[in-house]
């Protein structure tokens, strides 16, 4: 039946069609910072290559500005911060409540899908009026409170998963030997819920390192990646976007190839954005 | 006391998540909630007064000599007695003047349609597109895992670069453009994609899907996988044609997947926010979240309050429609 179904050619040209809506813009992105403004400002643009070739002008004039370490190292910093953070608080938690009794358990579980639903806008808001008056804006330490806010829900949601798997009779078996409650946890439960937590982990830390609406809010001038980019989009920096732009995609598919295999559909229904 | 002692472990380590997300997400939402009832004259008013008298206190604090610091607590009182004016002033006190403003102000009411316009549109064309190549990659053909890795790849790409992109392509002289008059689909004059109306909502659209079909794919292929084997073999010997099969079998059999993608799509496309602001602006093309930070930036931190606050009630009302369908279908297993 199968074979029936999809007739060779009208299949693979849709393919083709798909992948290459899918494609060209990831292209257009590496092509715009490699090429010579000449052929990226003409009114009739190239498809593919401009005549002109290729030119690391621009990647040049980016690492010289004195602009991309500053963001790039708030960037780096925050992102790594709040994975550490978000995992110190979020995986505890989520244990306890991976253990809970039905009611309970289910309560907590919608709490946290509640708290990841409410618009960023609306906290947004207060929470700048609020870090006014504690001198947090600008802040590394303020952006990642903030990105806690977004993350830690959503770690909680994917942990608590991991440590549903993670059988109870093991538990049981070790205190039955005599173990004590933190013995066990560190012993039996932390290593066996090492890969999953290492997988939120990288899961929080792309979170962090993408994100724009608290970042916006709560900047002034110290800006993250993803604000200098849209600083340099305000002011039609094609070319400076274009490389920012890819600069901020590398680790993110260092990170996804990776992450794809151990990706499941439960931790996708929690990110989807 | 006996509770306490027993499981303080589980106490302790459950509190500081929720204590977090009491004191960062709970508190300020409801914050919100109450700033959107207070009129914005008095808000911005409000506001002022209370800096000064905070930057009247510190000089107080580093005042050079007695005769500085005597001026200083002058202004202090008059400040002190200007807010007591001003709360007892006429629009002082809970008041619906955000919401009837946001109301009849044209620029929210475009946001309002904009925002429920790209909701339907794009759910629909997700929904459509995304379930066609779930459906094609459910199938053996040469080059599978190759076209598969190629619809997976915008996955991990960041929202911000996405929007990056798509201002090449939809520039009005943008790459679309270009592809468009090599056609001859264009005329004399380059289509401008951010001028409002049906063009933007489409673009946003257009760069919405492009950055989320992997996830809507993903899902639908765990749908599809998660229909027993039997069932296909049934349908086959039962020699039903594959469209009829697809309505009567395949779709009603995924329909807690699809349900769950649809909703929290939903929910992440009312709350759509980078895409609309780079791509359109918040001139032509206003969203209820685009609007909310315009008026943010405009320092009219009420209104902008009150405009978060209908976005959320929107949203809630969706989560709350998820919950039931999912409490119900709990039921009706069990």
């Amino acid at each position: 039946m199968p074979k029936k179904l999809l007739q060779p050619l009208p299949l693979y040209l849709s393919l083709a069609v798909v992948s290459l809506i899918i494609l060209y813009p990831i292209f257009l992105m590496v092509k715009i910072s490699a090429s010579y403004p000449a052929d990226i400002m003409k009114p009739h643009k190239d498809l593919l290559w401009g005549p002109a070739g290729i030119t690391l002008e621009h990647w040049r004039n980016v690492f010289t500005s004195g602009l991309l370490v500053p963001s790039l190292f708030k960037s780096l910093l925050v992102a790594t911060l709040v994975m550490l953070l978000a995992i110190l608080i979020a995986a505890p938690a989520a244990y306890v409540i991976a253990r809970l009794g039905s009611p309970f358990k289910y309560l907590c579980i919608i709490a946290l899908f509640l708290s990841r639903t409410f618009p960023e806008v609306a906290i947004a808001l207060p929470v700048s009026v609020v870090f006014l008056h504690w001198d947090l804006l600008d802040t590394s330490f303020g952006l990642i409170l903030a990105h806690l806010i977004k993350v830690l829900p959503y770690v909680g949601w994917i942990l608590i998963g991991t440590f549903e798997a993670i059988p109870l009779s093991l538990e049981e078996a070790s205190s039955v030997d005599g173990a004590s409650k933190i013995r066990t946890l560190r012993k039996v439960i932390f290593p066996l819920s090492l890969p999953g937590v290492a997988v939120a982990a990288m899961l929080v830390w792309l979170e962090s390192w993408n994100e724009f609406t608290y970042a916006l809010y709560l900047t002034v001038s110290d800006n993250t990646l993803p604000l200098q980019t849209y600083y340099y989009l305000n002011r039609g920096g094609i070319f400076n976007s274009a490389a920012y732009a890819t600069i901020i995609t590398l680790p993110v598919i260092v990170l996804t190839f990776i992450l794809q295999r151990y990706i499941t559909s439960g931790m996708l229904a929690g990110g989807v954005k | 006391m006996r509770f306490v002692k027993t499981y303080w472990l589980e106490m302790l380590m459950v509190l500081p998540l929720f204590a977090y997300i009491i004191g960062f997400t709970l508190l300020p939402i409801l914050s919100n909630l109450k700033e959107s009832f207070v009129d914005q004259r008095f808000g911005r008013r409000y506001d002022i007064l209370a800096s000064k008298r905070a930057d009247i206190t510190y000089d107080i604090a580093h005042a050079p000599d007695n005769e500085e610091q005597r001026a200083y607590e002058k202004e202090l009182a008059e400040t002190t007695r200007a807010l007591e004016r001003l709360q007892h002033s006429p629009y002082a006190g809970v008041s619906l003047s955000n919401y009837h403003k946001l109301f009849t102000d044209r620029s929210f009411v475009k946001a309002m349609f904009n925002t429920l316009a790209i909701t339907l549109l794009g759910l629909s064309l997700q929904f459509v597109v995304a379930m066609s190549i779930a459906l094609v990659l459910s199938q053996p053909f040469r080059g599978k895992g190759f076209f598969r890795t190629i619809v997976l790849t915008p996955l991990g790409i960041p929202t911000i670069v996405s929007a990056t992109i798509m201002t090449y392509i939809f520039d009005t002289s943008g790459y679309l453009n270009e592809v468009l008059s090599r056609l001859g689909l264009l005329g004399e004059v380059p289509i401008d994609w951010a001028q409002g109306g049906w063009l933007s909502i489409g673009m946003v659209v257009f760069a919405d899907t492009w950055k989320v079909l992997p996830l809507m794919v993903l899902l639908f292929i765990a749908g599809l996988e998660a229909i027993p084997h039997s069932v296909h073999e049934a349908s086959q010997i039962d020699g039903s044609p594959p469209i009829y099969k697809f309505f009567t079998v395949t779709l009603p059999l995924m329909k807690p997947y699809i349900t769950m993608a649809l909703i929290l799509r939903a929910i992440d496309a009312f709350r759509i926010f980078e895409l609309p602001l780079i791509l359109a602006g918040t001139a032509t093309t206003p969203l209820i979240s685009t609007f909310t930070y315009s008026e943010y930036a405009r320092q009219n931190y009420n209104l902008s309050a009150a405009s978060g606050t209908i976005l959320m009630g929107i949203i809630l009302i969706f989560v709350f429609t998820y919950l039931y369908i999912v409490a119900r279908d709990r039921e009706t297993n069990a």
